[in-house]
C-alpha cells in the first residue's frame, strides 16, 4: 500500500474490444445461463423461418396456378366468369417464380426476427439497462473513472445490448445464406444493411437517452419501445403532410429502393404504394438529389449526432442540460432546414401534397375508390398547419431541454455576483434561456412562415400571404412558448408541465364535445378550441388559405377562427407578460 | 508532506434558497487523515459531492494535487478515490469482474497487472476468499469492505470516505483503521465522514467540524475540542476504604456547588480547570492524606459536542 500512484492511462475511446464497459457487459450478459436458451430460441426460430418461406410462398404461388387454370377453365366454359379472372388476375399476378426468387422470400421472416431482436430487444435493454445502472449508484462510479465520456457513451452503446448482437450476429448465417442462394448482390444489399445498423444505433440511442433521463426502470423501458413504435410508425407518417423527412428516420426508404431489385415487382409495388414511397427516384433537397441511402444516412446522422452530445453532455456533468444553448441553435436550425429543404422540390412538382398519394393510388385497382384531382386549398392547409404544430412541439421539448433548474440558476447568479458580473455567460446552463427560447422561436415562425409562402406561392394557388405571415406566426407561438418558458423558469416542478397537458388538449376535447353535442354551435366549439395553442397553429395557417367559393357557415366558422386567433393569442399574451414580470421577480431573488 | 492535496477555498453551494455550504475553507495536507463531523444538513455531503466533481458549487475553489478541480476534472478523477455511502455494488458481476471493470477503467495495464492488483486489493481488505463469489452474496460490511478496494485499486492520491465503516464488524473496522493510517504514511490525504465518532477520532489526525453549512472548528483532535469551548471532563478518584470518609470532606469543599457523587469509594465530579489546576488538586488529595489509589480523568466525547451543536440548532429554529 506504500507504492507511488500509477501512471494512469485510461483505455481509448474507439477501441471497443478494450473499452472496459462493453467488457464488462459481455461477461455479465453473455453468461452460459443467460445467453445459451436465448441462443437457441433464436436460432431455431431463424432455421425455421429460413427453411419454411422458400416453399411456403412456392406452395402458395403453386396454388395460385391452380385456381387461375381452374378459372381459365370456368371462363373457357361460361364466358360470364371471364370477368371474375380478369379480377383475380389483376390483383393476384399468379407465377411461378426462379428457386432464387423463393430462396430471397426468407430475408423478410429473418430481416424481422434480426429487427425484433435489435431494434425492440436491444433498445429496451438499453433503457433498463442505464437506469438499473444509475439506480445502483454505478453511474457515479463510473462518472469518477478516468475514461473520456465519449468511450463510456460508446461502452454502454454496444454493452448493454451485447447478447442482443450476439443473437443478431447468430442469426445472421441464415441472411446470409438467403442472400447467397437468393444470388442476391452486395451492392443491393449492402446499402440496406449499413442503414439497419445506422437504425439500431439511432433506436439504442433512444434508448441511452431515455436511460439517462428517466429515473424508473420501467418508464424508461416503456418510453424507448414508445419511441421507436413513434419512429418507426407514427413519425414517418408526417411525411404525408409536407415533412417527408420524416420517413427517413426509418429504414423504409432504402428497403423500398433495393426491394424492387429482391423481390417480384408486383409485391414491391404494392409495399410501396401503402407505404407511399417509390423507391429509386432520390431525394430532392433544395438544387441537389440524393440517393435514399445517402439522405437516409444524412438525417439519421444529425439524430444520432444530436444524442451523443445529449448523453456525452449528461456524462461529463451529471446536472448538465441534456443540450446547450448553442447546440440547441444549432439543432433547431436543421430542424426548420432540413424539412424546407426537402420540401421545396416537392412543391414545385406537386409531388409534396397529400393528393400525390391518392394519385399514386390511382394506378392500382384499390385506388379506383378515390377521387383524383389537383392540390387544393385543404391540401396547403393541412400541411402549413401541421407544420406549424409540429413546431411548436419541437419547441416546447426545447424549452423543456434549455430551462435552468431553479436550484442551478440560483447558484448561477450567485457566482456571478460573486465575480462581480451581472449574470451568468449567456450560454451557460445555469442563466436565462429566456434570450435563446426567444430567438428559437422567431426561427420557428419564420421557417413556419417560409414554408407556407412557398405552399401558397405554388402553380396551384398563385397565392402571395406576404410578410404578415411571419408576424402572424410569431404572434401565435410566441405567446404559448414565451409564457410556458418563464412559468418553467420561474415556477419549476410539475405545474408548468400540467399546464402544457391542460391548456394544449383540455380545450380541444371541450370543443369536440360540444361540436358532438350540438349541431348549432359549432363556432363555439371553435373559440372554445381557440384555448389550445395547437388549435392557434391550426387557426394561424388557416388564416392564409386561399379560400374559394366557401358556403355562408364555413364563411361564419373562417370568421370565428379569425376572432379566436385574436383573442387566444392576446389573452396568451398578457399571462405570459405576467409571467414574465414575475421571472424577473425571481432573477433578483434568486441573485440574493 | 506539507503541501495541501486537498485545497478548499469560499466553497459555496446553494440548494435554492438553502445554503449547504457557506464560504468554507479547507485545507488537508498529504498523510493526513481528517474526519469531516457534523450532525445532519451540516454541509458533509454537498462538500463530499463537489470534492469527488459530481457537482458543481455556487463558487469557490478546489484544488486535488494542485489540479483545479472545475478547470481539469478528468485529470483531478485520476488521483481521486471516492467511497461513497451506502457503496453499491452490481449484482451481476463476480468480485474480480466488478475490481477488473474498474482497474481497467482507471488504465492499470495488461490483465496480469490488473490480476495482481485485484490480488492486492482483495488481501488489504481480507476478501481474497470471495474473489469468485457474486458481488449480491455479500454482507453489508463486506460490500463495504469490497468497495473500499475499488477504491484502493489505481492508487488514489486523495481519498473521501463516506461513512465507510458503516455496517462493518469491530474486526472490520479495526483493520479500516490501520489500512487509512498505512495510505496516510504512504502520503495519501484522506477526507472521511462517520457518525461514529469516537471511531473518527481514533482514525484521524485531524477533525473538521461543520454545523448549517459553516466550520466550526478544523484542526488537530484536542485543538478541535479547545476551540468548540469545551474543556469540561469528568474525574473520577478512586481512594482506599480507610480514607473514604476524609476524601468524602476534602472533595466536598474543594467541589463546592458542584455535583459530587459517590460509588463506594470512587467519587466522581465535574471539572473544567486548567491542568495546573487537575495537578493542584491532586497534590491536595495527597497532602491531606488521602490515599489515592486511581485518579482517572474523561473528557466530553465527541458525540457530546455534537450532541450540544444538534441541539442548539433545534432550538434556534
Amino acid at each position: 500500500m506504500t507504492e507511488t500512484p500509477t501512471a494512469v492511462k485510461p483505455p481509448s475511446a474507439w477501441r471497443l474490444w478494450e473499452n472496459p464497459i462493453f467488457l464488462r457487459y459481455g461477461r455479465s450478459r453473455l453468461r452460459k445461463r443467460g445467453l445459451v436458451p436465448s441462443l437457441i430460441i433464436f436460432v431455431v426460430l431463424a432455421a425455421f423461418a429460413y427453411l419454411i418461406t422458400p416453399m411456403a410462398f412456392r406452395r402458395f404461388d403453386e396454388g395460385r396456378m391452380q385456381l387461375k387454370a381452374y378459372l381459365e377453365e370456368q371462363a373457357a366454359k361460361n364466358p360470364a366468369a371471364k370477368r371474375r379472372l380478369d379480377t383475380f388476375l389483376e390483383f393476384t399476378h399468379p407465377k411461378i417464380h426462379s428457386d432464387q426468387v423463393y430462396q430471397r422470400m426468407a430475408i423478410i421472416p429473418l430481416l424481422g426476427i434480426q429487427a425484433l431482436i435489435l431494434f425492440l430487444m436491444g433498445t429496451g435493454q438499453v433503457a433498463g439497462g442505464m437506469t438499473t445502472e444509475r439506480d445502483e449508484g454505478m453511474v457515479d462510479y463510473q462518472r469518477l473513472t478516468p475514461i473520456s465520456p465519449i468511450a463510456k457513451v460508446l461502452g454502454y452503446l454496444f454493452g448493454l445490448p451485447v447478447r442482443e448482437w450476439v443473437l443478431f450476429f447468430a442469426t445472421g448465417p441464415f441472411m446470409l445464406l438467403a442472400l447467397w442462394r437468393g444470388e442476391v448482390p452486395v451492392s443491393t444489399w449492402g446499402p440496406s444493411a449499413l442503414i439497419f445498423f445506422t437504425s439500431v444505433i439511432l433506436y439504442h440511442f433512444t434508448g441511452l437517452v431515455a436511460g439517462t433521463v428517466f429515473k424508473s426502470r420501467r418508464w424508461a423501458f416503456l418510453l424507448s419501445m414508445a419511441l421507436i413504435f413513434l419512429l418507426y410508425f407514427l413519425v414517418p407518417q408526417g411525411s404525408r403532410f409536407g415533412l417527408p423527412f420524416l420517413r427517413y428516420v426509418t429504414m423504409w426508404p432504402v428497403l423500398m429502393e433495393a426491394a424492387p431489385h429482391i423481390f417480384p415487382p408486383e409485391p414491391v409495388r404494392d409495399w410501396q404504394i401503402m407505404s407511399a414511397h417509390i423507391g429509386g427516384a432520390g431525394v430532392d433537397f433544395f438544387d441537389s438529389n440524393f440517393s435514399d441511402l445517402v439522405f437516409t444516412l444524412i438525417v439519421q446522422g444529425s439524430f444520432i449526432l444530436t444524442m451523443l452530445v445529449m448523453v456525452w453532455r449528461k456524462w461529463r456533468q451529471a446536472d448538465s442540460h441534456l443540450l446547450s444553448k448553442g447546440w440547441s441553435l444549432l439543432v433547431f436550425a436543421w430542424l426548420c432546414i432540413l424539412p424546407i429543404g426537402n420540401a421545396l422540390p416537392g412543391i414545385r412538382d406537386g409531388s409534396l401534397f397529400p393528393v400525390h398519394d391518392m394519385r399514386t393510388l390511382m394506378r392500382t385497382p384499390l385506388g379506383a375508390a378515390f377521387p383524383t384531382g389537383e392540390p387544393r386549398p385543404e391540401h396547403a392547409f393541412q400541411m402549413c398547419a401541421f407544420y406549424g404544430a409540429v413546431m411548436l412541439i419541437f419547441l416546447i421539448l426545447l424549452v423543456i431541454m434549455l430551462t435552468p433548474a431553479q436550484d442551478s440558476q440560483a447558484r448561477g447568479l450567485r457566482r456571478a455576483a460573486k465575480l462581480k458580473r451581472r449574470s451568468a455567460p449567456l450560454f451557460a446552463d445555469e442563466s436565462s434561456a429566456f434570450l435563446v427560447v426567444l430567438i428559437l422561436t422567431a426561427g420557428g415562425a419564420a421557417s413556419w412562415a417560409w414554408f407556407t409562402r412557398s405552399v401558397l406561392q405554388a402553380k396551384w394557388f398563385h397565392a402571395d400571404p406576404g410578410g404578415d405571415t411571419f408576424l402572424v406566426y410569431f404572434g401565435v407561438l410566441a405567446p404559448a412558448i414565451m409564457g410556458f418558458h418563464a412559468l418553467l423558469e420561474a415556477r419549476g416542478g410539475k405545474w408548468p408541465f400540467l399546464a402544457v397537458v391542460f391548456l394544449g388538449a383540455v380545450p380541444i376535447l371541450t370543443s369536440l364535445v360540444l361540436a358532438t353535442a350540438s349541431r348549432d354551435v359549432p363556432s363555439t366549439a371553435v373559440m372554445v378550441a381557440g384555448a389550445s395553442p395547437l388549435a392557434q397553429a391550426v387557426y394561424g395557417a388557416e388564416s392564409f388559405m386561399p379560400w374559394h367559393g366557401l358556403r355562408a357557415s364555413t364563411v361564419q366558422l373562417h370568421d370565428t377562427i379569425r376572432y379566436a386567433l385574436v383573442i387566444w393569442p392576446a389573452i396568451y399574451a398578457i399571462a405570459a407578460a405576467v409571467f414574465i414580470v414575475a421571472l424577473r421577480r425571481h432573477w433578483k431573488r434568486r441573485r440574493s | 508532506m506539507s503541501a495541501a492535496a486537498i485545497e478548499i477555498r469560499d466553497l459555496r453551494v446553494d440548494y435554492g434558497n438553502f445554503v449547504a455550504v457557506n464560504d468554507i475553507s479547507l485545507s488537508v495536507p498529504a498523510g493526513e487523515v481528517c474526519g469531516l463531523v457534523g450532525p445532519n444538513g451540516a454541509g458533509k455531503t454537498s462538500t463530499f459531492k463537489v470534492l469527488t466533481t459530481l457537482m458543481h458549487p455556487t463558487y469557490g475553489e478546489v484544488r486535488l494535487c494542485d489540479m483545479d478541480l472545475f478547470v481539469r476534472p478528468e485529470a483531478a478523477r485520476e488521483v481521486l478515490g471516492y467511497m461513497p455511502d451506502f457503496a453499491p455494488v452490481p449484482s451481476d458481476l463476480q468480485l474480480w469482474e466488478f475490481l477488473d471493470l474498474f482497474a481497467h477503467s482507471h488504465g492499470i495495464g495488461s490483465p496480469a497487472q490488473r490480476s495482481d492488483r485485484i490480488a492486492q486489493c482483495l488481501e488489504e481488505v481480507h476478501l481474497t476468499d470471495k474473489r469468485n463469489a457474486w458481488c449480491r452474496e455479500l454482507s453489508r460490511g463486506q460490500t463495504q469492505r469490497l468497495v473500499l478496494a475499488k477504491t484502493l485499486l489505481h492508487r488514489p492520491r486523495v481519498m473521501v470516505l463516506d461513512e465507510p465503516a458503516s455496517g462493518m464488524d469491530p474486526l472490520s473496522r479495526r483493520d479500516l483503521r490501520l489500512t487509512l493510517r498505512k495510505l496516510a504514511a504512504s502520503g495519501v490525504a484522506i477526507i472521511v465522514s462517520s457518525h461514529i465518532l469516537s471511531e473518527l477520532a481514533d482514525m484521524c489526525t485531524s477533525l473538521c467540524v461543520m454545523n448549517q453549512g459553516r466550520i466550526l472548528a478544523a484542526g488537530p483532535v484536542d485543538e478541535v475540542r479547545e476551540k468548540l469551548g469545551n474543556t469540561d471532563r469528568t474525574l473520577t478518584i478512586t481512594v482506599l476504604p480507610d480514607t473514604a470518609a476524609l476524601a468524602q470532606e476534602v472533595l466536598a469543599q474543594l467541589t463546592a456547588g458542584r455535583e459530587l457523587t459517590r460509588h463506594g469509594n470512587a467519587f466522581s465530579f465535574r471539572f473544567h480547570g486548567s491542568g495546573e489546576e487537575q495537578a493542584a488538586l491532586l497534590s491536595t488529595l495527597l497532602n491531606a492524606g488521602i490515599k489515592v489509589r486511581a485518579f482517572e480523568e474523561q473528557k466530553s466525547s465527541f458525540e457530546d459536542i455534537l450532541v450540544q451543536v444538534a441541539e442548539a440548532n433545534r432550538s434556534s429554529r
